[in-house]
């Protein structure tokens, strides 16, 4: 039994699942603190919905323990889920009921000692996401979009602490994917829900997430701050300069500084972070005309490190 | 909470167009055999009855409102669960199917309670069924052929059941069908947790009635000892209630039997409905 921390909003230890002879998890553990938009990542089949699943109950772990705050489902399983929204995979709807009332029948359930249908709640969220004039229509009507945004709906509706989103940007247009980026820093900046999400999608993680966990086959390979994942690696930086000779002669004088490659007329170097202005410094003075000096992404290569690795 | 979420079955229930084919085929099946009935019912009666005109002296007409619904309810009665299972079968895995019970499953309701729930409106819908068909079959018939005494033929030979002695004999009669049509409802549901199409435990629902139907008519002796065991045999128990003098200790154990069907099937169903992974 691990100790409860009070801060943590949930706490996974060891967490171990087969379907039959295919071990999905073999060892998950990570910790989700308040206030975190907590980024799940990891490639297809790596375990990630799994792990969402059993923090949310719908699948029990043949080993490991989950708490969420400080809670256990065994113990108080209403406690915990009338904290809690989600959006696992994609959100499905009764789709011969129209949105409001797919959402009333959520909330008549969503308390946890049950509640009256809170109808001025509901027309907020409709609001909330965009759906007003088509809340009395089918959902079977809806497009992707609307669904998802109707899945944000009923993840809201009941003002939990903490919300999980399972690959929330599926399916959507570029658009949509950026609403849900804001929708999910508003969250978590302005009304201070604890927010996590699974992706596998790097830029993603990268761009809303401040907290990260990288999963690969059933395992935990890295837990940490996004920021500190990626200054933990030498940053690979892509210089397209005129002369490239040059450039590449100046950047050879430079210490900690590694040539890697040259493509399509850029440079491809590698670089301890601090040595970045430097860089650019010694380039500009050396009159070398400086057209880009951009990071590479970062986590891309770092996530393929250890994957591969 | 448990009857919010009951509500909430009974509005999904009620939302379902698939809800009210029963109903429809009940209204329709009935309103044949009435027609038919009212069309050329007395010679169908001197059919039943040639057999026994030998022996007795019948005078004046023997259809009527009583005799209607008693032919009515023994013609459909063997059809009307399949009528239940069409919505029962899909309580579960119809949501399983759509991605919907996903979503119920993460709500602060527990699974037994939400197994319950559905159960519970499950046995209402099935509640309602027999009440329809109750009302159709009683209703149109007293009013298409009026009242009367009924004469019932038994394998042991004819009975005459005076007019005043007759209704109570129906409501029991159906309390004790609702326990049989309420094993069914069971029973797909449980199945329905075992699957995540509705189809399925629809199917076999139906399959096992057949089978069980089959094993009961069968005169074959190594099926004699579990015969009185399987709740088909006491599906036409209802038909006890309209002998004279009543065999109680049949229709008590018929009854018996079919509420300790509903309990294991409930048992299996909560017991396997809690550990059930939901991975669609």
């Amino acid at each position: 039994m691990m100790p409860p921390n009070s801060d943590a909003v949930i706490e996974v230890r060891g967490l171990y699942k087969k379907f039959g002879s295919f071990e999905a998890l073999r060892g998950v553990d990570f910790t989700v603190f308040k206030g975190d938009v907590y980024g799940f990542l990891g490639p297809n089949g790596a375990g990630k919905s799994t792990s969402l699943r059993i923090i949310l109950d719908l699948i029990r772990a043949d080993r490991g323990t989950v708490r969420l705050f400080g809670m256990s489902y065994q113990e108080q399983r209403s406690e915990i889920l009338s904290r809690v929204g989600c959006i696992i995979e994609k959100p499905d709807f009764h789709g011969y009921l129209s949105a409001q009332t797919n959402l009333e029948l959520l909330a008549r359930v969503s308390g946890a000692k049950g509640q009256k249908v809170d109808r001025k709640r509901i027309r907020e969220m409709i609001d909330f996401v965009g759906l007003s004039g088509r809340e009395h229509d089918r959902v079977k009507g809806f497009s992707h979009g609307m669904k998802q945004r109707l899945g944000i709906a009923q993840a809201l509706m009941h003002d939990p602490d903490l919300i999980l989103l399972d690959e929330p940007t599926t399916g959507l247009d570029p658009q949509g994917i950026i609403d849900i980026r804001m929708l999910i820093l508003k969250l978590s900046r302005e009304m201070g829900k604890t927010v996590v999400l699974s992706s596998h999608l790097l830029n993603e993680i990268e761009l809303i997430a401040t907290r990260m966990l990288i999963v690969h086959k059933g395992q935990s390979v890295r837990e940490g701050s996004v920021r500190e994942l990626l200054h933990e690696q030498p940053l690979h930086m892509y210089l397209d300069a005129r002369p490239l000779a040059q450039a590449e002669a100046v950047l050879r004088q430079m210490p900690g500084v590694e040539l890697l490659d040259q493509k399509e007329g850029r440079l491809i170097i590698q670089t301890p972070r601090d040595q970045v202005p430097h860089c650019s410094r010694a380039l500009i003075e050396a009159g070398v005309q400086l057209h880009s000096f951009e990071p590479h992404r970062a986590l891309e290569d770092y996530f393929l490190q250890l994957v591969n690795s | 909470m448990f009857i919010a979420a009951v509500v909430n079955e009974f509005i999904k229930i009620a939302a379902k167009p698939r809800s009210y084919l029963g109903l429809a085929a009940i209204t329709v099946l009935v309103g044949v055999i009435e027609l038919a009935m009212y069309l050329d019912g007395e010679s169908y009666v001197r059919l039943v009855t040639s057999g026994i005109e030998q022996s007795f002296d019948l005078q004046g007409s023997l259809l009527n409102g009583h005799l209607m619904a008693f032919i009515v309810l023994q013609l459909l009665i063997i059809h009307v669960p399949l009528l239940v299972a069409l919505v029962t079968a899909d309580l579960i895995s119809g949501e399983a199917a759509t991605g919907t019970l996903r979503m119920l499953i993460t709500r602060p309701l527990s699974r037994t309670a939400l197994w319950m729930a559905k159960c519970t409106a499950g046995a209402l819908y099935t509640l309602l069924i027999l009440v329809w068909l109750g009302m159709c079959a009683l209703g149109i018939s007293m009013a298409l052929f009026g009242s009367g005494d009924l004469v019932v033929l038994n394998s042991d030979g004819i009975l005459i059941l005076q007019q005043g002695d007759i209704l109570w004999r129906f409501l029991n009669g159906f309390a004790l069908a609702y326990l049989a049509l309420l094993t069914v409802s069971t029973l797909s549901l449980t199945l329905s947790g075992f699957s995540s199409n509705s189809l399925g435990p629809m199917v076999v629902t139906m399959a096992l009635i057949i089978l069980f139907t089959l094993i009961g008519t069968l005169d074959v002796q190594v099926f004699d000892p579990i015969r009185p065991f399987l709740f088909t045999t006491h599906m036409a128990a209802w038909r006890s209630f309209f002998e004279d003098p009543l065999r109680t200790n049949d229709i008590a154990a018929s009854a018996v039997i079919l509420l300790v069907h509903i309990f294991v099937l409930m048992g299996v169903g909560i017991w396997h409905f809690n550990r059930k992974d939901i991975t669609i």
